[in-house]
């Protein structure tokens, strides 16, 4: 197989504080490939965000990879220097959807500022062609291209996230890294931007990293996806094996948990306890105070990720994921509630 | 009272909100533009009802909630609890309405006292009403949200507690002055989804075992249908559809209905939903004028809808030009009801896009 576009192998990534290094992301594998949309999935805390950062090069100061890769391309994220980061990848290669990005336009400038600016920083593309080429894109998103010269309280909470995302489609980007990217706007303006990523899909190969709390847009918008508790990677895979399949608990718990409006007599699930944080060195499953199928086992050591029944591309992290999918086939959720660790994690 | 009069009653609630004026419109005295954040909207509430009011952000839930729970004054219209409008209402009868109807806040990150402990954000209402036998009843509110053992959470403070555990102290607080009716604005949107559930199932459990009403306001249809027996979509300060709330998802008439659920997201990657066919944004309610305020959105447009309708049905209610008879309706002096079917057959105006009005999805 070709070299993945992104790819993450046993990332760690820790934050320092005053109790310690809080451990953020642990271990944590996937990969994605050229023109694949890869949803990211997990409650808050689960680190989701923290690899949104990572990716673009924008951990807060306080923290940092500490072992792991993370490879772009091939070449490791954190061999670039800043400036040689800023040169070659951000935008051009790898942009960004920030969460809440109603506040990420600059106030005072013109979008059609911002975006020149962009492009005087990251191409040799001229005023003129980059102007040209921001209203091709305002075209793409549903906003009309005499708009841009806008200033950004001239525009609906729904345009400006679609401006933001004729931003990120610019400089023609490989991956796009969307941090939830429509949390904030209304049903029916989520389905609105999701239908124009799918058109963006289809026209120019881009990938998407897709970072949400959301199971539904996951699963209806990706192709592959991986999902998180507590800094671990619970499972990972296409989105219809980790569907149709799933094996760790947390993905199965997680689905059931999930209101689906076609099915509203359906009982809702429900998974007790909240994500641990962990410092230091995380030497368990993060999903053992909260798992009913819990055994002293997942105590002793990080659960690997392990590939299912055979398939590369489908890997669950837990020691009992032949027997717990079958168990909750047939007996249902149990009733005990997880153990209790004795220390590093709250 | 009797048994099927209203706890609450709405009736053509009107709340305007005057836009700045800059100092030469002032000067000028040119009148403001207003903004017509609930407009003409009739509700009410039984006993043992749970209503759920559902919309888009702007669509002016929070204000009618606001106006509901007496704290923004109406601009026209008649709010009244028990019989009694609220303007009637005199100090002592506030202080009543205060003890018996409750609510439940969104954020329960922002809603309790940081500089509190448990035990005080539950204390006051007690001390504020004059109400005895404080530790048991805290004790026994505690335990009726599942914050067990209390001694436990009642001497910590809110930022200690996680944001499910938050939001039950909330619900404590709610409950612990004994009242009939709850307010909830959007409780579990704040929360992750594994305590969503957990936080539904509670209310639900809570509104059977203790008789409450609630009025329950959110933009998530897909969460309502846990905790609400009826529905109401509300569209630009209007309501626009009222059913029973299995009914409402599974046959949704109002056109704006139909759109905001089939725009929900399907947990379910076999699944094959259509997105959106809906353009643009919700304008703001500013100067709207007569007509159906979905007609400019609606794929469905007929030229009737430059005039308000009517609201028609009645288990099933819908403001919809396609759901009635006009002529019938002016001949009688009564509201006809028909299908979309008869109606454009009738009109001989097809929609728009030349779809059948009950195209499935």
């Amino acid at each position: 197989m070709s070299t993945p576009l992104l790819e993450a192998e046993d990332l760690t990534i820790q934050y320092q504080t005053s109790s310690g290094p809080l451990t953020a992301v642990s271990n944590a594998s996937f990969t994605i490939e050229s023109g694949e949309y890869f949803g990211l999935v997990g409650e808050s805390g689960c680190g989701k965000s923290t690899i949104a950062k990572a990716v673009v090069g924008g951990l807060d100061s306080n923290g940092a990879i500490t072992s792991g890769t993370l490879r772009y391309k091939g070449t490791e994220v954190q061999d670039y220097s800043e400036r040689e980061f800023n040169d070659e990848v951000r935008w051009k290669e790898i942009s960004l959807i920030p969460q809440s990005s109603m506040n990420n336009l600059d106030p005072l400038q013109r979008v059609s500022d911002q975006a020149t600016e962009i492009a005087s920083v990251h191409t040799d593309m001229g005023k003129e062609a980059a102007l040209e080429r921001f209203q091709e894109m305002f075209e793409t998103v549903g906003l009309q291209p005499s708009r841009i010269h806008d200033y950004p309280h001239q525009f609906s909470g729904g345009m400006q996230q679609r401006a933001i995302i004729a931003l990120a489609l610019f400089l023609e980007p490989s991956v796009i890294v969307a941090d939830e990217p429509t949390t904030a706007l209304d049903v029916i303006m989520q389905d609105q931007i999701f239908k124009y990523l799918d058109e963006m899909k289809a026209e120019l190969d881009t990938s998407m990293l897709l970072i949400t709390h959301d199971i539904s847009l996951v699963f209806e918008s990706c192709d592959r996806m991986a999902v998180m508790h507590g800094g671990q990677v619970a499972e990972t895979g296409s989105t219809t094996d980790v569907y149709d399949d799933p094996r760790h608990p947390y993905s199965i718990l997680l689905q059931e948990a999930f209101p689906d409006i076609q099915h509203p007599e359906r009982e809702l699930g429900t998974i007790d306890g909240t994500p641990p944080e962990s410092y230091g060195q995380v030497a368990e499953c993060t999903f053992v105070e909260r798992c009913p199928w819990a055994t002293e086992e997942c105590l002793e050591a990080e659960p690997p990720l392990d590939s299912v029944d055979g398939n590369e591309r489908h890997r669950a992290a837990c020691f009992r994921m032949d027997e717990v999918h079958d168990r909750y086939e047939v007996e249902g959720k149990p009733e005990a509630t997880g153990i209790q660790t004795d220390g590093g994690a709250r | 009272m009797s048994a099927d009069a209203p706890l609450l009653e709405v009736d053509g609630l009107k709340k305007y909100f005057a836009q700045d004026r800059s100092l030469s419109d002032v000067l000028l005295r040119r009148e403001p533009d207003y903004i017509q954040a609930v407009d003409d909207l009739s509700f009410d509430l039984h006993e043992n009802e749970v209503k759920g009011v559902i919309g888009e952000s702007g669509c002016g839930k929070t204000t009618l909630l606001m106006t509901l729970l007496g704290l923004s004054e109406k601009t026209e219209g008649n709010v009244r609890f028990e019989g009694t409008d609220y303007a009637e209402f005199d100090r002592s009868d506030w202080k009543e309405f205060r003890r018996r109807v409750q609510v439940i806040f969104q954020d329960p990150f922002n809603s309790l006292d940081p500089k509190k402990t448990i035990r005080r954000s539950l204390e006051i209402p007690l001390e504020v009403h004059d109400i005895g036998d404080r530790e048991r009843r805290i004790h026994e509110t505690m335990e009726m949200v599942e914050l067990g053992p209390p001694e436990r959470y009642l001497d910590r403070y809110p930022n200690e507690l996680s944001g499910g555990e938050k939001q039950r102290v909330s619900i404590a607080r709610a409950l612990i002055l004994d009242p009939d009716v709850i307010m909830a604005d959007e409780p579990v949107s704040m929360l992750d989804v594994s305590t969503q559930a957990v936080i539904l199932k509670l209310l639900s459990r809570l509104i059977e075992e203790q008789g409450l009403s609630m009025v329950y306001i959110s933009h998530d249809l897909s969460t309502v249908s846990y905790i609400c027996d009826e529905i109401n979509v509300m569209y630009l300060g209007r309501i626009v559809e009222t059913a029973p709330t299995m009914e409402l998802l599974s046959d949704p008439q109002h056109p704006y209905s139909r759109e905001l659920i089939d725009a929900i997201p399907v947990p379910n990657p076999h699944a094959d939903r259509e997105r959106t066919s809906l353009e643009g944004s919700t304008p703001d309610p500013i100067g709207l004028g007569e007509g159906c305020r979905f007609r400019d959105r609606c794929p469905k447009r007929m030229d009737v809808c430059e005039t308000t309708p009517r609201t028609v049905g009645t288990d099933h209610e819908v403001a919809c030009h396609l759901y009635y008879d006009h002529d019938a309706t002016q001949a009688t002096g009564e509201v006809v009801r028909s299908t979309p079917d008869e109606r454009l057959a009738e009109t001989g105006s097809p929609p728009t896009d030349g779809e059948g009005a009950e195209a499935d999805r």
